[in-house]
């Protein structure tokens, strides 16, 4: 084993485990190819610097970003589905008027993006976790600068605040990378084919929609937003809800909603206090639950 | 505390250490082995998951030689790790069970 590789471990991690590593790592590549090699490689330098920042699944940081990965997929794919449906519907709208729509290159790579977004998101919350977050990286990435290309000589102040807002779905589509892999959730789907048919629900989902008439029953962001949310939430599964035990973890797992519904614009600043006012009652509530689930089975 | 499902990496840890102690690699190998290939820990993840079920009781060194001028530790179950692993087989046990029943009954339905 590179000595390097083996030195990027904290020297406490390094005493205690490093000749076994070392060891485990000969065994494991021993007649691999470069790439087995390479993904070793990765895996060790990856476990190293979670433990060098704290967020390994032996520290409590690694905990909380397991218990809110799944929120930061389904996060981010409400955040997707709410702007495909806002574009599809307008589209829509459009073409039902009788008018020719031309969406123009730039509003069709950003709409590719926001696809591709949703794809990884429900391909990750499926089981397949990193190839489905790295699509959802490059989808929000994607949308992200089709839509800052055309603003960028706007104001600088203006153009400063539309990066923050820009950036943020990418963060929150990353956050999962940071999950410790040995607490990633289960794969919940199995076979390629239940995968597959997940993603076509999901964008039937958007179809549908964008089709029913929002204006109809008058909340029209809010069912844009709200029923794509729900869904993502439902994917998610009861598994993850367990998984939340703390104040803090429930925190770290509505973050991610709560930052993309002020920056998608649905929630104001001053509404997120409403917000986070709700998530703290939510923590009482299940602080009060625990201990009542504790007493039943330890009554003594 | 009301139980949780088991994490699938940690679960498959704690059955290839259910029967005989064993070193990291030979951990992995049992890992991949129990799983029919789908789940394979590499050599970061593994020491990550080990040392975690250290912290939380549930696996202890069971002993420790000197191979190469290297040290290697054999892992096996504690007592509460036991129990846990046990635990969860019983609950992925009656899941089965259920699914059992209800497939014979649907069956009889449409017989």
């Amino acid at each position: 084993m590179n000595p390097v590789l083996l030195h990027l471990y904290p020297a406490g991690f390094r005493r205690a485990f490093g000749d076994e590593i070392a060891d485990s790592y000969r065994e494991a590549t021993a007649g691999a190819g470069p790439r087995a090699r390479l993904r070793e490689a990765a895996d060790v330098a990856a476990h190293a610097l979670r433990l060098r920042l704290g967020i390994g699944s032996v520290h409590a940081g690694g905990r909380l970003l397991a218990a809110a990965a799944p929120f930061g997929l389904a996060a981010t794919a409400g955040y997707a589905a709410f702007n495909l449906v806002g574009s599809v519907s307008d589209w829509y709208v459009i073409r039902s008027a009788g008018v020719a729509a031309d969406a123009g290159t730039l509003a069709t790579l950003m709409n590719a993006g926001y696809l591709l977004t949703l794809i990884g998101a429900v391909v990750a919350l499926a089981g397949r976790h990193v190839p489905g977050v790295l699509c959802a990286i490059v989808g929000t990435v994607v949308s992200s600068v089709s839509f800052l290309y055309p603003i960028w000589r706007m104001p600088p102040d203006l153009t400063s605040a539309l990066v923050g807002f820009l950036l943020m779905p990418v963060l929150i589509a990353a956050l999962p990378l940071a999950c410790p892999p040995d607490l990633r959730p289960s794969r919940r789907v199995r076979g390629a084919a239940g995968v597959f048919a997940l993603v076509a629900w999901a964008a039937l989902l958007v179809v549908a929609l964008s089709v029913i008439d929002p204006l109809g029953i008058g909340l029209l962001t809010p069912w844009r937003f709200g029923v794509p949310m729900i869904a993502a939430l439902a994917l998610v599964g009861r598994r993850a809800f367990a998984e939340i035990r703390t104040t803090a973890q429930l925190a770290f797992a509505g973050a991610p909603f709560i930052a993309t519904m002020h920056f998608s614009g649905w929630v104001r600043t001053e509404e997120v206090v409403t917000v986070v006012g709700a998530l703290a009652v939510t923590a009482v509530a299940l602080r009060i639950r625990r201990r009542s689930d504790s007493d039943r089975i330890n009554p003594a | 505390m009301t139980d949780r499902a088991m994490q699938e990496p940690t679960l498959l840890l704690l059955t290839a250490l259910a029967d005989e102690p064993r070193h990291g690699y030979a951990i992995a190998r049992e890992v991949e082995a129990i799983s029919s290939g789908r789940v394979k820990l590499r050599t970061g993840t593994l020491y990550g998951a080990l040392e975690r079920l250290l912290q939380q009781g549930l696996i202890e060194v069971h002993s420790e030689e000197v191979v190469d001028s290297r040290l290697r530790r054999t892992y096996t179950l504690t007592s509460p790790g036991r129990t846990a692993l046990a635990v969860e087989a019983e609950r992925i046990a009656a899941t089965a069970r259920e699914a059992t029943r209800r497939l014979g009954a649907g069956k009889a339905a449409t017989a």
